[in-house]
């Protein structure tokens, strides 16, 4: 899964640290989570989405499941 | 804070003289051993479980539990408890073995069996938190 943390936490101006403190997390996740190695529970993923004034679904792109999800759900609905 | 401790320390006492006095009154009534055996052995074993509920008590009540890392979040948490999880299905297994291995054993071997388990599910411990790590924070994180 890919993450615009790095991106939207440069933009408001935030070190690793402040936005680690502001989700009650270590730095070392955010870096993680940065890296693309770690990806955050969903409660963690809304608290970074509100510490970062966004949505959960534009701070979080999935690498290639999105595209399946909708297929699944247009199938039932043909079906 | 104070009263917290007390009554984690009164309900150690309470549990460690409960398993004390169980275990040496069974022990104790055992032909094979001696009813002074029985209590020492009631009371090691009792001894150890007030241990280890006195570490694992302070541990979760110390400032490192209240820590960034430790919190349910932090990637430190989540390796930790992937690694223990995986861990936990093969210490079963290392402890049927262990069992089964020690119906037949005799002598030194017997000794050393549940040593030999306990150094085997350490070392898997260590390697899936190594695995985890590295996959998940990387080596110079």
């Amino acid at each position: 899964m890919r993450s615009r943390v790095r991106e939207l936490r440069s933009a408001a101006g935030l070190t690793q640290a402040d936005l680690a403190a502001r989700v009650a997390v270590s730095r070392r996740t955010i870096i993680s989570i940065e890296q693309g190695r770690f990806d955050p529970s969903l409660p963690l993923a809304f608290r970074l989405a509100r510490a970062l004034g966004t949505r959960v679904d534009e701070l979080f792109i999935p690498d290639d499941d999105g595209d399946q999800a909708v297929d699944v759900r247009s199938d039932e609905g043909v079906a | 804070m104070l009263t917290r401790v007390t009554r984690t320390l009164v309900a150690t006492a309470v549990i460690l003289a409960a398993v004390g006095g169980l275990l040496g009154a069974v022990l104790g009534r055992d032909p094979g051993a001696g009813g002074l055996d029985g209590a020492l052995l009631g009371l090691a074993v009792a001894l150890a479980v007030g241990v280890h509920l006195l570490v694992r008590s302070a541990a979760g009540r110390g400032v490192e539990a209240s820590s960034p890392e430790a919190a349910e979040d932090s990637v430190e948490r989540r390796v930790w408890v992937a690694a223990s999880s995986a861990t936990f299905v093969d210490a079963v297994s290392v402890l049927v073995l262990v069992a089964l291995l020690g119906l037949w054993a005799e002598g030194p071997l017997l000794r050393w069996l549940p040593l030999a388990g306990l150094a085997v599910v350490l070392a898997d411990l260590g390697v899936r938190v190594r695995r985890g790590w590295r996959r998940q924070v990387g080596d110079g994180a």
